[in-house]
């Protein structure tokens, strides 16, 4: 019989810019504070997963040297903007597959160091360097998909925005939100034009610290809250991108989805809370469609009659999404994983969905051209 | 190496500095599908594909307007994909001179050197192109 995974402990830094501390500090801030929501120690973690982009080589090994680590297993994972989703499906394979009882999983970006402005592509590759030489860059890519679905679906800027308006209003009531201001439709369309139909509110901020932690364990935690399993776990990659492909149809999201959903035995109805990857407000839009909590087509209805927001339906971003909270990389997995964890126990202060039992975190990891995005990871958290 | 974007070579070389031109693609051989730019020659999977030419026009599939962050001093300017109808779509700017972009809008390829001498392609509303 497969070994049920239990997150035993669960925490994050504050997102935002953080100019006086190191990659160190963050990430053992938030790995200290997992094992101290775990009620453990680092000496009985097994493993070690270190979740992140751009920190070099052995950043695991670095990032806890001053913890007094002993020589566990440590594995550092890339995958892009799903480093930290693959991290925790890799581990949770591993504690199935017993070879492990607990292990710590973190994600930590330091995104502030890099100057600020839009990531850009890795070229190195031929075709990557071709369209990034053109003016490719990841907002271009998002708001190609805005344009197409405002002119397939007779919508107008106003649609997007309202993503914006939704996830900036949840983000004022974390407290580790990168951006805690509510702003109006007005606001969001009003702001500085990026690449339109996107606005600068529209897109995650670019400049972002933060650090997120998993304390992952198949025995049973005793720690007096009800315990949250890992009920479904998948990672895909994309696939090549030939002739003229949809670019509305999140496939490999769908197909992540898919499989996590089989796994799980659950399907989109039995989900009551998601995060999932909003860098771009277009991208909240098309993924209600592929994660199945919105019918093929019925995307913008769902945000409309207010299904996603606190306190309706299925609430999409609670903890304010990448849009409001930030998106530092490598942790941005991660912490969809906290959001959900706080949410299923009743530890979110200030946006609680109540009576919550079955939480979905969904990420995308992109950066390359001629692939429908590099990588996607779906999880089903539940009690 | 620059990478070989044109079907002709030659075509490049008439000594205007704008011309229209055709662009390589490869139909991957399992599929039937074509991808741009062509898969390079010194590919271990070049096998798997067979040279395309890509028609001279294509339709506008979709567009955006990137504003360069204002301290960069950089003008907004447009980018494309523009579907052939060979079965290819290709990202790239788009030139206008007054005319505003739509999804549907007729395009022509055109090539010119850049600073460096190399080839560089962008696409133009199919009327501003004089035959």
């Amino acid at each position: 019989m497969t070994k049920e995974v239990f997150i035993a402990g669960a925490a994050m830094t504050a997102f935002g810019r953080h100019d006086g501390s190191s990659m160190q500090d963050l990430a053992q801030a938030a790995v200290l504070g997992a094992l101290s929501d775990a009620d453990t120690g680092i000496g009985q973690i097994q493993a070690m997963y270190n979740s992140n982009v751009y920190g070099g080589m052995v950043l695991g090994q670095v990032l806890m040297r001053d913890l007094g680590i002993n020589g566990p297993a440590l594995y550092n994972v890339e995958n892009a903007c799903a480093s930290g989703a693959t991290a925790v499906h890799l581990a949770r394979q591993a504690l199935q597959l017993g070879l492990y009882d607990t292990v710590l999983v973190w994600g930590v970006e330091q995104l502030t160091k890099l100057g600020g402005g839009t990531i850009p592509l890795q070229r190195n590759d031929y075709k990557t360097e071709l369209y990034a030489s053109q003016g490719m860059t990841l907002p271009t890519v998002y708001a190609m998909r805005g344009t197409r679905y405002l002119h397939e679906r007779g919508e107008t800027p106003e649609i997007l925005a309202q993503v914006a308006v939704k996830n900036r209003g949840n983000g004022a009531r974390n407290p580790l939100a990168q951006q805690r201001k509510a702003v109006s439709l007005e606001e969001v369309l009003q702001s500085r034009p990026v690449a339109e139909p996107l606005t600068l509110l529209q897109c995650c901020p670019s400049a972002v610290d933060g650090a997120a932690a998993l304390v992952l364990t198949t025995k049973r935690p005793q720690v007096g809250r009800v315990p949250v399993r890992i009920l479904g776990s998948a990672v895909q990659s994309g696939h090549l991108e030939e002739g003229c492909d949809d670019i509305l149809d999140a496939e490999i999201t769908a197909r992540t989805a898919r499989l996590a959903y089989e796994q799980a035995g659950l399907g989109p109805d039995d989900v009551d809370v998601v995060e999932l990857h909003d860098a771009f407000t277009i991208a909240e839009l098309l993924y209600y469609e592929a994660l199945g909590i919105a019918p093929k087509g019925e995307g913008a209805d769902l945000l409309r009659r207010g299904d996603t927001a606190l306190g309706g339906r299925v609430p999409v971003n609670p903890s304010g999404g990448l849009l409001a909270k930030g998106h530092p990389l490598g942790a941005t997995g991660v912490a969809q994983m906290v959001e959900i964890v706080w949410q299923l126990q009743g530890r979110a202060d200030g946006r609680q969905v109540e009576g919550a039992r079955i939480g979905l975190t969904q990420c995308t990891g992109g950066g390359i051209a001629g692939v429908d995005h590099a990588a996607s990871s779906v999880h089903l958290l539940g009690l | 190496m620059q990478q070989e974007l044109l079907a002709d070579p030659e075509a490049s070389k008439t000594g205007h500095q704008q011309t229209q031109a055709r662009l390589a693609a490869s139909r991957r051989r399992a599929s039937g599908a074509l991808v741009f730019p062509r898969v390079p020659e010194t590919s271990p999977a070049a096998s798997g594909y067979e040279p395309v030419e890509l028609s001279a026009s294509a339709t506008l599939y979709s567009f955006t307007t990137i504003h360069p962050n204002p301290k960069t001093g950089e003008p907004p300017f447009t980018v494309v994909y523009a579907d052939f109808a060979e079965g290819a779509r290709v990202f790239g700017r788009l030139r206008l001179s007054g005319e505003v972009p739509r999804i549907g809008m007729r395009l022509n390829i055109i090539v010119e050197p850049n600073t460096d001498g190399q080839i560089c392609y962008f696409f133009v509303p199919a009327s501003e192109v004089s035959p």
